[in-house]
């Protein structure tokens, strides 16, 4: 458990420094800070929750009520940027006044260096729509969509997270799951570099698919239209596949 | 037509939680619209909390949820309005449109602080715009905003396999967190798709809301050194920009997953929930009794963090009593702590749900 207790602060600690900085700062506030709602409030109730995140009993009881992998959210409680912040300032107020100038620049400075820019993260990428969903996504969605009822398709596992956030309309026979961890037969089927139809169609039949959607860039050993598919459209280097022996009626209602 | 909706909702966002928070103008010294929006907002968002919960459980419909909603909304605003008549009659009005006076604009200047100003300011539109231009793939909001855009248009709500659209019977344990539910009703309103309300429309509103409750600790904090206010807000900006040192902390949530449940409490609720103890803790050091309209805005906040999160029970009711055993111990008072027991009770209930449905 003592294990599993730090590695969950060094992942909430990070690459970055400003979690050692907030130490600082609480110990700094703890000397310096004179209101006493501010000495409560920004370190005496996160030193006790700091003291109750340590405490075995308390993360026993945890682990047994909500569970282990949200343990980190009890850093939510720290006050980190406020406490920081604030701390610069403090520290700032006690400079002369001709150090108080230039201060605040190396302070940033210090910050820049000691944190990550958020935005460096490689998952950001440019919008292609008020959506932030993929623009394949959305235009494969809505060739799709039938009026008044949902339809169940097949997707890359390129595209399993954003299909059900842009339509409720279309059901997926595996979704994030699969990206999860889970075995699904059909999405390692879908997955493979070469696709086997024979094996792939039966799956999507049985799943009750009305469109498989794969990429150009796939090889298919076997003929899709063996199974009773026809291309409906190829979009943005995908191609959409429509299985002719499924129910496509308006007034169809799954429930 | 749809940009002029996704305008409209974020106006009405900003607007009408904005007035709704007059109500709590009494609490306040200065008239700051910051306050009077975190007021209004968590009235709300506890009122959504209270009427969307049943609603779940019960098997009942979205319409009913967003219709009973609507008229809350439309009983409080009007409640809101009626006070601010009131004040003005009597010379003390709850709102007026920020402006900056002479004296002010002076102030501003002075010693160095304006380019302090207008970083502040230049950092958070560079973050309002970013969070429009930019999408971050997030694994989580393939749950979030596909329960979000499956209510729209559900008849019953949490009865879908969000991954996959699949039935599932009605899935209880996160319904007692409806933040996507919210979204949805936010889109129906509005017209605008809920993944455009969840990926482009609410960012703006809570990001900026957000600074806005730090900007109000900051004023607390510095006391008479106000003028220090525009650093410290720069310091913040920085520290949430250099945030991304871990996947999990609060500042990454604010910025790469701001509209879900988990960013807002976070960072609002948690902030606005400390802020009000700040409150609370200097009226115990001058000896002053807080008026029911604080407790009001605490039993919110307490609510509001529950349609975060489920886990927002847990901590808010640990924040909270934390501060109530510092509070006791250090100004040897008891009478708020039985109020301060209050305000867990809401977060209580809706943890013996989720214990009883587990």
């Amino acid at each position: 458990m003592w294990s599993s207790i730090v590695s969950t602060f060094q992942a909430y600690m990070g690459i970055g420094l400003l979690v050692l900085w907030y130490f600082a700062s609480l110990v700094y506030l703890f000397r310096k800070e004179e209101k006493k709602p501010a000495r409560i409030l920004f370190v005496y109730v996160p030193f006790l929750i700091l003291l109750l995140y340590f405490n075995p009993l308390f993360v026993k009881l945890f682990y047994l009520t909500v569970g282990e992998e949200i343990y980190f959210r009890i850093f939510w409680l720290l006050p980190m940027v406020v406490t920081n912040a604030y701390a610069l300032i403090m520290v700032c107020l006690q400079l002369p006044e001709k150090k108080k100038k230039w201060f605040p620049h190396l302070a940033v400075l210090l910050i820049i260096v000691s944190g990550s820019l958020v935005y460096l993260n490689p998952l950001y990428s440019l919008s292609e729509n008020r959506y932030h969903v993929p623009q394949t996504v959305v235009d494969i969605c809505d060739e799709i969509r039938l009026p008044g009822r949902e339809v169940m398709a097949a997707f890359p596992r390129e595209f399993l997270l954003y299909v059900r956030q842009y339509s409720p309309y279309v059901c997926m026979p595996y979704g994030r799951e699969y990206l999860m961890g889970t075995y699904d037969e059909m999405a390692v089927l879908m997955d493979q570099e070469e696709i086997e139809v024979e094996k792939m169609a039966p799956l999507a039949k049985a799943r009750m698919c009305h469109y498989v959607i794969v990429s150009e860039e796939k090889k298919l050993i076997g003929n899709m239209e063996d199974f009773d598919y026809v291309i409906l459209d190829e979009i943005d280097g995908y191609i959409v596949y429509k299985d002719l022996t499924m129910n496509y009626d308006l007034t169809y209602s799954a429930e | 037509m749809i940009w002029a909706n996704m305008i409209f909702l974020l106006v009405a966002l900003l607007v009408v939680p904005t007035l709704i928070g007059t109500i709590f103008r009494p609490l306040w010294k200065e008239r700051n619209v910051f306050f009077f929006w975190a007021g209004g907002q968590v009235l709300l968002w506890a009122a959504f909390q209270v009427l969307c919960v049943p609603v779940i459980l019960f098997g009942k419909s979205f319409l009913l949820l967003a219709s009973c909603y609507l008229l809350v909304t439309g009983a409080l605003l009007f409640f809101a309005l009626g006070s601010y008549f009131k004040r003005r009659s009597n010379g003390t009005p709850g709102f007026h449109f920020p402006k900056l006076s002479a004296k002010n604009r002076k102030k501003v200047r002075e010693g160095g602080f304006f380019f302090w100003w207008v970083l502040a300011v230049v950092l958070l539109a560079v973050q309002l715009i970013l969070a429009v231009m930019l999408s971050y793939e997030e694994g989580d909001d393939a749950y979030y905003v596909s329960i979000s855009t499956a209510s729209t248009w559900a008849e019953k709500l949490y009865t879908t396999l969000p991954y996959t659209g699949g039935y599932s019977g009605l899935n209880a344990r996160h319904a007692l967190a409806p933040f996507p539910v919210w979204i949805s009703f936010l889109s129906r309103v509005s017209g605008v798709e809920p993944v455009t309300v969840a990926h482009t429309v609410l960012p703006l509103c809570l990001i900026l809301a957000s600074y806005g409750i730090f900007s109000l600790l900051g004023k607390k904090l510095l006391g008479d050194k106000q003028k220090y206010l525009p650093i410290f807000l720069v310091f913040v900006e920085f520290l949430i920009l250099y945030g991304g040192y871990s996947l999990y902390s609060s500042e990454n949530f604010l910025l790469v997953r701001s509209a879900q449940g988990k960013a807002v409490l976070c960072n609002i609720i948690i902030p606005f929930l400390t802020l009000l103890m700040y409150l609370l803790l200097e009226s115990l050091e001058k000896g002053e009794k807080k008026p029911i309209g604080f407790w009001v805005l605490v039993y919110a906040t307490m609510a509001a963090g529950c349609l975060c999160s489920t886990l927002g029970t847990f901590l808010l009711c640990m924040l909270a009593g934390l501060v109530t055993l510092c509070g006791v111990f250090v100004y040897k008072k008891f009478r708020f702590a039985f109020w301060m027991a209050g305000s867990m009770l809401a977060p209580l209930c809706f943890a013996v749900i989720y214990f009883l449905m587990d």
